[in-house]
């Protein structure tokens, strides 16, 4: 079913930790709050299942509202059919794995029978059909993930709410529960609001990602446009673009770093406001100083020096020291090893240059204090 | 303040429209109505006899029904100036400081031993540290008075037949001193014990790493990380020791020696009744004791747990070397002192036949030594109906104590309820209030209230409710916290009503901390003696009561030691119930 927030707020004691959030998410459509802790993220989703109270807003799940701020009128969590797959599981160690997953039906009123059956054809789904009637405390952690998410879809929830349901598992486990997960979100589409600060997780899961900071969705797009085109300096800092540095604008050069004598030109349009440029170390290529005829014409070339190599199988990460300017981060395809000290050309594509406000301007009306997400903005 | 997820109680599970629109004050998670229902009852439990203690001591009589005079007064604080009130009060101070030096050596030798050397027979040795709590302090002390008053005591006695002049005089500030330490040392021994085994060995070993000798770590890193639990037991042993009743009433006041709460007595029990100069000879003992317990407060948030590492570490251990045994032989004089002798003199007087005994050689004599006492005892109408009555109020005050501390804990640390930090506070308050000021609030509270509670075993529950408010909620409150809030979320989630998701989840899970607070609660209402003190009748005798009767009244020392005896074995059953009751539970989890 589809869901709906409009102009959702809620505050703890005077803090603000959503601040009038407008989310529409369509029927069957996955869609990830991305942020840091602290942004708001998993408060935006505990107003949705009941588990907070919002201070104003609206919710309505499919067409019926669930909470209106100015009617006072608030369903709760147990008649809102909302499935939710904590971050701690929140598996009931004191029941077996196919209790776990009858519950949701039993509460509905559906008999033992039925219900067990019902709960067996879920477990089969996502492959614990085998333990069944295991203790629940006596599994391992993606056993336990499995149970969560199995129980939540039993109830054939309107939506299905996941809290970060993979930060507690090893990286390998994360990539296949990963995929699954998508799997079983598109083979009953479900609609899903997926909570997660992980931007691979948020990339492998979406239909849409919204970015969010200080309460507040930043930017919202489907992953290939969020990765394409951060809105936003900081936001490609939080997407894991490690070349991003304040600009100074004018000069015929193009844009000079702030506080280097180096400058970078780029083919997109330059935004009102501070700026900064953001280049994604894949982008960059490093070249031998004394091989430098191979480079192409339309790029941005810089002298410097490998400061550190570090081989990574199937690339290879460098830090460059620019001559004049700061260090940046390379990731080269080349198997070979250029050695600390080597002097060396970088070649920044113009298009791999974007160039990016350094954040959005907050609202007028917004009091509260500085965002915890300003990482992007000048030194 | 609108709330989607009540308590359970504001809407009604089959009603359409959980909630009516227009309304703006909701009660529920953010509201007055859990927090304020449960303020009542606490306030009512436990502030009520504590407000009628301090008006009395600011009036000129004592709260009667009918009148409770509020002609203020501070006359009654005069007594404070009397020469009796300034020695009881160094006494108590004096007693208090020895007794919480000697109880933390103690304590603290037995827990390092234990849990960081390689002591012979370590198991028997931690049991040493543990016994004490099974023996109630005024048993300890009726036992060692039978040991050593200066005429009649065993040890006195057998001193004689061997020649020497006997000189332990047990009625002395030395004699108190060391009943009150070794009955209160077994709680520096768990605390200290519980600080040294959890330790992260990492931060012992890193001082070795760095060139620490054993000695060296020992003292500037082992000792320095064990300090707050140290210093944690040593505030908690000094309070109880200076608001200790029993311990001081039986091996104290025979010598002339007051300390507060026996002066406070004293003033109760005097004809006529001085019960308002009672009254502010207790609000000096409550300020004393607040001020220990705001120091404790200071002093333990400046420091930071960090050695609690959670994980199943296992601590260093030092080699002793030659003195493995002489240090046993430390620990087994412990366990003598504090078990073994009292049980012996009680076992000897319940079975001697003749009161009188001059000489250890007389019990050799044909008939001496008779074990009837224990029979016609346990058939005794005495102890019949006090045991019934120990029964009946322990179980009442257990479970009705037990809830009452889930429903608080639930609404501090589940809820958003306002003011869930007072109702918190409420709850503790006893800490503060020493068992005889609590009990004479409670026995005026009681004899005033127009519900005819007075003179039933009713009155007692409440009292017990009241007074051990704070030990049922911090078992309750740490159960609690450590059960995973999202479990019962989930369970609301998934389509449970929120007093059904407490039912099936939360209360099952936290079973085994509800039940070792049941327990517990069950123990320290079989133990009371101070607060029933002032509420019983003839009809309401508990055990405690009448196995202190019996010593006071002097005539009935053998029924006394008998009934004791009885009493330590339903004690003892008692507290092996956590324990198998626990094993039990690990079974149904298979």
């Amino acid at each position: 079913m589809n869901v709906t927030i409009e102009g959702l707020s809620l505050s703890y004691g005077g803090v603000s930790a959503v601040q009038d959030l407008d989310l529409a998410i369509g029927d069957g459509e996955s869609i990830v709050l991305l942020g840091q802790s602290g942004c708001g993220k998993t408060s935006t989703m505990r107003c949705v299942a009941g588990l907070e109270t919002p201070s104003a807003g609206r919710i309505a799940i499919g067409d019926r509202a669930v909470f209106d701020g100015d009617s006072g009128k608030s369903v709760p969590s147990h008649k809102r059919n909302v499935g939710m797959v904590f971050q701690s599981y929140a598996v009931w160690p004191h029941k077996t794995v196919i209790e776990n997953v009858a519950f949701p039906l039993r509460m509905k009123g559906q008999n033992r029978t039925l219900s067990r059956a019902k709960a067996f054809n879920v477990l089969e789904l996502v492959g614990l059909a085998h333990l069944a009637h295991r203790g629940a405390s006596q599994l391992s952690g993606g056993q336990m993930q499995r149970v969560a998410l199995a129980r939540s879809i039993a109830m054939e929830p309107s939506v299905l709410l996941l809290d970060e349901p993979l930060s507690n598992l090893d990286a390998r486990l994360r990539d296949d529960l990963r995929v699954e997960l998508r799997r079983i979100q598109l083979e009953r589409g479900l609609t899903s609001l997926y909570v997660t600060h992980d931007q691979q997780e948020a990339l492998a899961l979406a239909d849409r990602i919204a970015i969010m900071q200080s309460g507040r969705i930043q930017q919202l797009g489907t992953p290939q446009e969020i990765y394409r085109a951060p809105a936003t300096a900081s936001i490609a800092t939080f997407l894991g673009v490690t070349n991003v540095f304040p600009v100074e604008r004018g000069g015929d050069l193009g844009l000079r770093l702030e506080g280097h004598s180096v400058a970078l030109r780029s083919s997109h349009p330059v935004p009102d406001g501070p700026i900064s440029v953001a280049v994604r170390p894949e982008a960059v290529t490093v070249h031998d100083a004394e091989r430098a005829d191979e480079l192409t014409s339309r790029a941005n070339r810089l002298a410097g020096k490998v400061r550190v190599a570090v081989y990574q199988g199937s690339s290879v990460r460098y830090q460059v020291s620019i001559d004049g300017g700061p260090d940046l981060d390379v990731v080269s395809l080349d198997p070979v090893v250029l050695a600390p000290d080597t002097p060396v050309v970088v070649e920044v594509p113009e298009a791999a240059v974007s160039v990016l406000p350094d954040d959005t301007p907050a609202p007028a009306t917004d009091a509260a204090a500085p965002a915890a997400g300003d990482t992007g903005a000048a030194a | 303040m609108r709330a989607p997820t009540d308590l359970g109680a504001p809407t009604t599970p089959g009603s359409p429209t959980p909630s009516s629109g227009g309304r703006k004050q909701r009660s529920g998670r953010g509201g007055w109505r859990s927090s304020g229902v449960m303020l009542l009852v606490m306030g009512f439990l436990i502030l009520v006899p504590a407000g009628f203690v301090l008006l009395a001591a600011f009036s000129e009589t004592v709260p009667r029904p009918g009148s409770i005079s509020l002609d203020l007064t501070v006359g009654n604080f005069a007594v404070l100036g009397e020469p009796g009130v300034t020695r009881a009060t160094l006494n108590s101070l004096l007693i208090a400081t020895l007794s919480t030096v000697l109880a933390l050596a103690i304590g603290g030798f037995l827990a390092f031993t234990t849990a960081r050397t390689n002591i012979p027979f370590k198991g028997l040795v931690y049991l040493f540290g543990l016994m004490p709590l099974f023996l109630p302090s005024y048993v300890g002390a009726l036992a060692w008075s039978i040991l050593g008053s200066p005429a009649a005591g065993l040890l006195n006695i057998g001193l004689r037949d061997l020649g020497l002049t006997g000189f332990v005089d047990i009625y002395s500030i030395p004699g108190v001193v060391m009943v009150m330490a070794v009955f209160y040392a077994p709680y520096a021994f768990l605390l200290i014990h519980s600080s040294m085994s959890l330790m992260n060995p990492d931060l012992e070993d890193a001082s070795a790493v760095h060139g620490g000798s054993q000695w060296r770590t020992l003292r500037t890193v082992t000792f320095p990380l064990a300090m707050p639990a140290i210093v944690g037991s040593a505030l908690l042993i000094f309070t109880h020791v200076l608001e200790n009743f029993p311990v001081a009433q039986v091996l104290a006041s025979p010598g002339q020696i007051d300390t507060l709460p026996t002066f406070i007595y004293r003033l109760m029990n005097a004809s006529p009744s001085r019960g308002n100069e009672a009254s502010s000879v207790a609000i000096l003992l409550v300020v004393f004791i607040l001020v220990i317990t705001w120091t404790q407060r200071v002093l333990l948030s400046r420091r930071a747990y960090t050695t609690v590492s959670g994980k199943g570490v296992k601590a260093r251990k030092v080699d002793l070397g030659h003195l493995r045994w002489p240090l046993f032989v430390v620990a087994t004089g412990y366990f003598l002192i504090a078990i073994a002798l009292p049980i012996l003199a009680l076992f000897l007087t319940a079975m001697r036949t003749s009161p009188y005994m001059s000489s250890f050689r007389d019990l050799t004599a044909p008939g001496a030594l008779d074990a009837s006492s224990f029979g016609t005892v346990a058939r005794s109408d005495v102890f019949l109906t006090a045991a019934g009555n120990s029964v009946v109020v322990a179980l009442l005050s257990a479970a009705g104590g037990t809830v009452l501390a889930f429903l608080v804990a639930y609404i501090v640390y589940r809820t958003r309820a306002r003011a869930r930090g007072l109702l918190e506070g409420v709850s503790m308050v006893p800490l503060a209030i020493p068992a005889i000021v609590l009990g004479i609030g409670l026995l005026w509270t009681w004899l005033v209230m127009p519900i005819p509670l007075y003179g039933t075993l009713w009155v007692m529950v409440i009292a017990f409710l009241a007074v051990q408010m704070p030990q049922g909620l911090r078992g309750i409150a740490a159960s609690i916290q450590s059960t995973d809030k999202d479990l019962e979320d989930s369970a609301v989630l998934h389509g449970a009503h929120r007093a059904r998701a407490i039912t099936a989840i939360t209360v099952p899970l936290m079973k085994v901390g509800l039940t070792s607070t049941f327990l517990i609660l069950l123990m320290l209402s079989m133990r009371e003696l101070t607060v029933p003190l002032f509420l019983y009748t003839n009809d309401t005798r508990i055990l405690s009561i009448a196995i202190f009767d019996q010593f006071e009244n002097g005539g009935a020392l053998q029924q006394a030691a008998a009934m004791s005896l009885i009493y330590c074995l339903i004690m003892f059953v008692l507290s092996c119930l956590p324990r198998l009751l626990g094993s039990r539970g690990g079974l149904n989890n298979h």
